[in-house]
């Protein structure tokens, strides 16, 4: 049952307000729909395609635009669609493949809700069908080095940044900062979990140094970039934007729990390591210290337990009644395992 | 097992069965994702019915009262006399017993320190 916590926002029969509005955003002269339909929607907000023409200005002629509204219900620590915002200009700005930042707006008179509008990514994102697809199969350390490219990019973004001053620069390290994050998360979730609990303690005793805080995007991870014909088209889902540790992207995109089966290509089901590695090294001036990598992989693997939990959670006592996320939320042993097996190689290597 | 866990196993084995080679063929394709998902709870109930608690175990091994119990200590990070390995090995035994009941297919395809 999805959770409907608010009406349908746009209503494409009175476009008005919105776009007079827009149109002094983008100092035009006028702006025209030609389509605006649902993509998709639901407690994660509402995705609508608007295929748009705007006379003068900057932006004047035809535009394919999406328009995400803002989400119903979130995460803890994720961001409202107008911060996400401008996480994803920042990394427009540094030379990141993102859709296009277009506009955005936290006044509700407008549509109803929050929401911000980009450029339609051409493509698709979905990860299982991403780590089968025959064209990123050949030809995926391609990818993974674009990919790789792109993450040094986004890293490169170095606090204060420009209209960043919403993110907290964390008062401790990094990792140190995410483990308490994911302890005071697993304090809400009714079922212990003594195994997570051991990596989280082993996390915060083996917990590197970090060099410098950068822009870590926080959700980079095959199913939230955008490829056509095996080319990288756009880098999604800004809303877990932090400033910290740029490994923990790293790790996160390499965590065997993000490869969707693929293990065989250890960078995200898409390439080899070494190709996401080189290609990071390549754009970034400093380059990966690899050494620690194995460390955030552990780290990825029990955040997404965590997160898995959390789902879970959402339908145990959270009032949303709901098959999946409950069997999200058993998927948690799943990371947890993972999580263990790593530490243990890691100590047996050593 | 006792009589109820019994008959409940029984009902939810010819409950599964029935959704899975009778009603799922004939859903509609929108219903695939739905419908793949409710088999999949559907297993997790009957193995969880079929499978010893992970928690009774791990709990006997590592002479702690309840998870709650357990959970703390280990979050303190003062393992005491459970000696680094061996501790791992019994909680990686217990994620086992559950993944044995929440995702069989994981568990084959990662089970022994596979990576």
């Amino acid at each position: 049952m999805a959770h409907e916590s608010r009406p349908r926002t746009l209503d494409p029969e009175n476009l008005a307000p919105l776009l007079a509005w827009l149109s002094d955003e983008l100092a035009a002269n006028g702006i025209a729909v030609q389509k605006a339909e649902l993509l998709s929607g639901g407690a994660i907000g509402e995705n609508w395609r608007i295929g748009a023409t705007v006379t003068g200005g900057a932006h004047a002629g035809k535009h394919n635009w999406v328009l995400r509204t803002d989400a119903a219900s979130r995460m803890a620590m994720s961001h409202d669609r107008a911060n996400e915002y401008y996480c994803l200009r920042a990394a427009h700005k540094a030379g990141v493949s993102v859709p296009e930042p277009i506009a955005v707006s936290r006044d509700t008179s407008l549509i109803g809700a929050p929401f911000m509008i980009v450029g339609e990514a051409g493509g698709y994102a979905q990860g299982r069908n991403m780590v089968r697809d025959p064209e990123i199969q050949e030809n995926g350390d391609a990818l993974a080095a674009a990919l790789g490219r792109e993450l040094a990019k986004i890293h490169s973004v170095r606090p204060p940044g420009e209209d960043l001053e919403f993110l907290k620069v964390p008062g401790q390290s990094p990792a140190l900062a995410q483990i308490e994050q994911m302890r005071a998360n697993l304090d809400t979730i009714s079922e212990p979990r003594p195994a997570l609990e051991y990596v989280l303690s082993w996390l915060v005793k083996n917990a590197p140094k970090t060099e410098a805080l950068v822009l870590c995007h926080g959700d980079f991870r095959t199913g939230n970039f955008m490829a056509e014909e095996g080319t990288l088209t756009g880098i999604l889902d800004w809303e877990f934007c932090h400033w910290g540790d740029g490994h923990i992207d790293v790790g996160w995109f390499c965590a065997r729990c993000w490869r969707f089966g693929a293990d065989d290509r250890e960078a995200g089901g898409i390439g080899s390591r070494e190709a996401f590695y080189r290609g990071y090294n390549q754009e970034s001036k400093t380059p990966l210290d690899e050494s620690i990598v194995p460390y955030w992989e552990i780290l990825a693997a029990a955040r997404w337990a965590v997160v898995a939990l959390l789902q879970g959670e959402r339908h145990i006592t959270g009032g949303e009644p709901s098959v999946e996320l409950l069997l999200t939320g058993l998927m948690a042993p799943e990371m947890e395992h993972e999580a263990l097996q790593g530490i243990m190689a890691l100590e047996s290597n050593a | 097992m006792n009589d109820r866990i019994a008959k409940a196993k029984a009902l939810m084995d010819v409950a599964a069965e029935t959704y899975t080679s009778e009603i799922m063929p004939a859903l509609p394709s929108e219903k695939r994702y739905a419908a793949a998902m409710t088999a999949n709870a559907l297993g997790i109930a009957q193995r969880s019915l079929s499978h010893p608690d992970p928690a009774e175990a791990l709990l006997t091994e590592l002479r702690a009262q309840s998870l709650d119990e357990l959970s703390a200590t280990l979050r303190t990070g003062e393992t005491g006399d459970k000696e680094g390995k061996v501790l791992q090995t019994k909680l990686l035994s217990f994620l086992e017993a559950e993944l044995a009941i929440t995702n069989p297919r994981y568990l084959k395809r990662y089970a022994g320190g596979q990576k």
